[in-house]
């Protein structure tokens, strides 16, 4: 049986099943969905199977893979984001235009992913890489918006094609494809690494939504179907860490770019381009942030939300030492878990409310709890509070920003965890807490098969916040495997530079204090409980529950301090609007119905040539 | 190896437009057995090619007979040519009624454009394939843009002319190898010498090749043709005149490098502002024409920089996912009276088909792995990265990008309904007409998987960037 598991075997059973997938859906739509449950779980399983296969190397006629540390890292996380939301897809498919060309997509996307994770050569990952990209880009149109594609296109297409210049520009001077050899020698050489670093570098920060590439995402994470956006946040946006990996710590940027330590003369504590990607992570964190308080749209907060996360991960991983690293990898699983855990809830709310508009939600704590725990857990790791999994990883970026004395974009950071709190307790508020809608009387808790994912999802964000160390020890292989250090662990401690955590003890502590506040919760007198339609304004009862809703324009006065701020969003429509003034031009003034005006402009360009010829 | 075939492939369509006029009930027969038989021809002369032949109509010997070349470059223009006009007449075959005889005339112009090895009778035959256009775009009822195109057309062959009037003045002899050996025996480079000739022949392949600012008619003749002219105009036509180009580029054009720099920024100008204008407009035919533009625009920079093999395959990849993408706009739009993209809001919700094969066809155009186009974009690329050339691939990819959103656009309006901020949702699919359905979905699905078996099988077979296409190809068909 050993021949048979190996990473070709998954990729070729994921197209085969997803062939099979759309057959099916044809027949019968749940049918279809269930092959994409079977279809990732199954591939998740041989995954952990081929954990022992790390370092081992396949050809698949002619494209090669090899499973590296990171790329079994980065595969199984995105294989378990698509396991978890498959189970969504059941209750989707009669929501969606084309449920066979969805199924069938979906499971190309988690083909795509993982060849593009476990590609031996360059090429053989650009070309999984604009897998993914397409089968994507026909799923978010299936959503509310069809501009969205385009946009998530036009972002990607930038970034893929600006890693393609790079990959051929390495061929070119190397000589060949293999991503660990290129690397090596483009990391010896100052012009080859800058390329390297640059090119491959946008398509990364495109990816993960760093500034000034970040526009894509509440476009497509805010209109994609429910289901696809926790991949799309969970998953597809982690493939942007992968690439900033290859380009920080596969090619040893800091070896590569040993002479630029300086800037204007003075030195710097990391070379200047990776300077330029902590700078760009701490603006998006900071973007991230004040956008996403502004959000009237659940999915467009999250989809932001990430934009700011994407600046912790690019950070760590270009600040370069060991903890900064681990914690970069820390982060996007944590996060990964966290936001397809805060998409999956909405969904089900979605599924059984129908409608994502926080005005119209309210007070379903009463009728789906278990929703709202699994929302609770994933903002609060988001958040980056104990004792969830979030909290390790910026506590591991925090500690190496210290250290490293970068107080500015410390302070960005800091910015951006307590920013975190002002926007991701609105929709808990405006979506659980409060009173319930006289419409959503009747709501029933989300039905089993969207509990399992969602359970489990954050089960693991509590897990390894309590004990991360089981993560991180295969994280910190990831790094001594790539020539770095590894973490400091011992037992259930994380040694840090300033100071060790131990997050267990956190977690007792905290436990502790919970029990307490429950206590004095249990003791003290029970508030009344108000039924929202229970009011009258000027003499006059109000029919409409929307109306009573406190969520709309909650932080305007917040919000007022940056309105005039400038846009990226402005210029990149100025871009456009260009590009299309240019093309309306030229199709203008050269094609007429005149011939005298094509003939005036053939004499000119002939002329010109003739001139231009004799020269 | 019959070489007689390569002589019979402008002599039937000749013979079949003779008779066509002679028996007119019996024209379309002839047509399409004319059509058929190229079509086979092609593929026979691709199975026994071994090597390159000259052959020399009535035995006069060159320089002073008419002689047609067969190499691997002509055979796979004739491939393409003889194919995909036996597809477009195939898949539109409604509207060929009463254009059978200009439909045989064009077919063996194509071929002999493709095939000569005669400066003065590439000339006629282009003459005749313009003409034979002519009279096709004016099905379009569109008379004022036929008369622009006659006028352009007129002028470009006569700068054409012009140009080689010159060679024949410089070298005493239009053959094209004759000239060729001329130029190498000369003990200082003619580039100097030959740059007069060399701009009047540019300038007036340029018409036809629809590179800016020469093709003023491109828009007025395409943006209304019907799902025949359309794809053969921008499929057929253009295969014959580009490969043409190309052929002429390699042999007579000798440039210095400030004229090789001239007509490469004019090509590139063509890419990235004919790429700028499909993604302003909002018709389908539109979009589609000014896609052509560009990729004429790179498919002749490539021919001036000398990379061939790639050059070729953009300018396949290009014609085969065009004569999809044109043929079923240009159907939409016969039947639908519309071509506005607004208006066709989800018209592949219930032609799931016809939708795979624009799909497949216009991931092609852009360049998608899985698919030819990959296969042609990543050589052109490793081509001009491997002589050193970053300014080129850099812009290529860039407009790429253009091109892309574009593309994009296309597909998720066709496929989804829904204003923006609204589900896409099944039901609300209008009812969209589309006759003669079967016929069109078995062409583009033909043309379809052909351009993705280009795309996946030299991945699984050989090194892609070092891609024979001919030995592909017959090792395809001969595996077949």
């Amino acid at each position: 049986m050993d021949f048979m598991i190996s990473v070709p075997t998954v990729i070729v059973g994921l197209i085969l099943s997803s062939v099979l997938a759309y057959v099916l859906t044809k027949a019968n739509k749940i049918l279809g969905a269930l092959v994409t449950v079977l279809a990732s779980c199954g591939a998740l399983a041989v995954m952990f199977l081929l954990r022992s296969d790390i370092g081992s190397t396949q050809n698949f006629f002619m494209i090669g893979f090899k499973l590296t540390e990171y790329g079994w890292f980065f595969s199984t996380l995105m294989i378990l984001i698509f396991a978890c939301v498959s189970f969504f897809n059941l209750y989707w498919m009669k929501k969606i235009i084309h449920p066979a060309g969805y199924n069938f997509l979906y499971l190309i996307a988690l083909a795509g992913t993982i060849g593009a994770f476990t590609a031996k050569d360059f090429i053989g990952l650009f070309i999984f890489w604009e897998t993914i990209v397409w089968a994507s880009m026909f799923i978010i149109p299936f959503g509310k918006s069809r501009k969205a594609s385009v946009v998530y296109y036009a972002f990607s297409a930038f970034g893929s094609l600006s890693m393609l210049f790079g990959i051929l520009f390495l061929y070119s001077k190397t000589g060949s494809f293999d991503i660990q050899y290129v690397l090596q020698q483009a990391g010896s050489n100052l012009t080859y690494a800058l390329v390297a670093f640059i090119t491959i570098g946008i398509a990364g920060l495109v990816k993960i939504g760093v500034f000034p590439f970040h526009l894509w995402l509440p476009q497509a994470h805010g209109n994609a179907p429910d289901t696809f956006s926790p991949i799309l946040s969970g998953g597809l946006v982690k493939a942007g860490g992968f690439a900033a990996f290859l380009v920080t710590a596969v090619m040893p940027s800091l070896k590569a770019f040993a002479s630029s330590f300086t800037f204007l003369g003075k030195e710097l504590i990391m070379p200047l381009p990776n300077f330029a990607f902590v700078i760009l992570g701490a603006i998006s964190i900071v973007i991230g942030t004040l956008m996403a308080i502004k959000q009237e749209d659940f999915k467009k907060l999250i989809a932001y939300s990430s934009v700011a996360n994407g600046g912790y991960i690019i950070i760590g991983l270009a600040m370069m030492d060991s903890l900064s690293v681990g914690g970069a990898f820390m982060h996007m699983f944590a996060h990964a878990l966290a936001s397809a855990a805060a998409f999956l809830s909405i969904a089900a709310v979605t599924h059984r409310t129908g409608t994502t508009k926080m005005s119209e939600l309210g007070g379903l704590i009463h009728r789906m709890p278990l929703t709202y725990i699994v929302y609770l857990i994933a903002i609060i790791s988001m958040a980056g509070i104990p004792p969830m999994s979030g909290f390790i990883s910026k506590w591991m970026i925090f500690q190496s920003m210290i250290n490293k004395g970068m107080v500015f974009v410390a302070a960005a950071a800091f910015f951006g965890s307590i920013g975190s709190f002002l926007y991701v307790f609105r929709p808990l508020s405006a979506v659980f807490l409060g009173q319930l809608s006289p419409k959503h009387e009747n709501v029933k808790e989300a039905p089993f098969l969207m509990q399992l994912p969602m359970v489990v999802l954050s089960l693991l964000t509590l897990a390894f916040g309590i004990f991360p160390n089981y993560i991180l020890h295969p994280i910190s292989d990831i790094m001594t495997s790539v020539g770095m250090e590894g973490l400091q662990l011992e037992g259930l401690i994380i040694r840090g530079t300033n100071g060790v955590l131990n997050p267990s003890l956190v977690t007792l502590i905290f436990g502790i204090g919970f029990i307490i506040a429950l206590i004095i919760f249990v003791i003290h007198p029970k508030s009344r409980k108000v039924d929202l339609m229970d009011t009258y304004t000027a003499s006059e009862f109000i029919y409409t529950p929307e109306l009573l809703h406190y969520s709309h324009n909650f932080y305007a006065p917040f919000e007022r301090l940056y309105e005039n701020a400038p846009s990226t969003a402005k210029w990149y429509n100025l871009l456009i609007k260009k590009i299309e003034e240019v093309g309306a031009f030229v199709s203008y003034s050269l094609f007429s119905n005149k011939p005298r005006t094509a003939v005036f402009w053939i004499v000119c360009a002939t002329i010109a040539l003739l001139w231009g010829g004799s020269l | 190896m019959n070489t007689h075939l390569i002589v019979l492939l402008i002599a039937v369509p000749l013979l079949a437009a003779f008779s066509g006029v002679l028996v007119k009930k019996l024209s379309k027969i002839f047509l399409a057995i004319a059509a058929a038989l190229n079509a086979a021809s092609a593929i026979i002369l691709l199975m026994d090619y071994t090597v390159p032949v000259i052959y020399t109509v009535g035995g006069f010997k060159p320089p002073f007979g008419i002689s047609l070349v067969l190499d691997e470059y002509s055979l796979l223009a004739i491939l393409a040519v003889n194919i995909i006009f036996a597809l477009v007449i195939t898949a539109s075959c409604k509207l060929v009624k009463k254009y059978e005889v200009v439909l045989s005339v064009a077919l063996a112009a194509l071929n002999g454009m493709v095939l000569t090895g005669d400066l003065f009778n590439l000339f006629v035959f282009m003459e005749i394939a313009a003409i034979t256009a002519y009279i096709l775009t004016a099905m379009n009822k569109g008379y004022k843009q036929t008369f622009n195109y006659l006028v352009l057309g007129t002028l470009g062959s006569g700068l054409f002319l012009f140009g080689i009037i010159i060679i024949y003045n410089m070298f005493g002899s239009l053959n094209i190898m004759d000239i060729q050996d001329k130029i190498t025996m000369q003990s200082q480079s003619p580039a100097k010498a030959l740059a007069l000739p060399i701009v009047l022949i540019f300038a007036g392949l340029s018409v036809e090749a629809k590179l800016l600012p020469f093709s003023g008619w491109v828009r007025g003749v395409l943006k209304d043709s019907n799902s025949l002219v359309g794809p053969l105009i921008v499929s057929v036509f253009a295969a014959s005149v580009l490969f043409a180009f190309g052929r002429l580029i390699s042999s007579v054009f000798v440039l210095s490098d400030a004229m090789i720099i001239a007509l490469t920024v004019i090509a590139t100008a063509t890419l990235v502002l004919a790429e700028f204008s499909a993604f302003s407009k909002k018709n389908l035919r539109e979009i589609l024409l000014f896609s052509s533009i560009a990729q004429s625009g790179l498919v002749v920079v490539l021919f001036l920089n000398g990379f061939m093999t790639a050059a070729v395959l953009v300018l396949v990849n290009n014609i085969v996912s065009k004569l999809v993408l044109f043929t079923l706009s240009a159907k939409i739009a016969e039947d639908n009276k519309t071509d506005r993209l607004e208006d066709l809001k989800g018209v592949f919700v219930k032609n799931k088909m016809l939708g795979f094969g624009f799909s497949a066809a216009a991931m092609s155009l852009i360049g998608l792995p899985f698919f030819f186009g990959f296969v042609a974009k990543a050589n052109a690329l490793v081509a001009l990265f491997t002589a050193n050339n970053f300014w080129l691939p850099l812009i290529i990819l860039l407009t790429a990008v253009v091109e892309g959103a574009y593309v994009v656009r296309m597909l998720t309006t066709l496929w989804n309904t829904g204003e923006e901020g609204e589900m896409a949702k099944a039901e609300n699919a209008k009812e969209y007409k589309m006759t003669n359905k079967v016929r069109l979905t078995i062409i583009l699905i033909i043309a379809a998987l052909a351009l993705i078996a280009g795309g996946i099988l030299p991945a699984v077979h050989m090194d892609m960037f070092n891609f024979d296409i001919l030995s592909f190809l017959a090792n395809g068909i001969g595996g077949v």
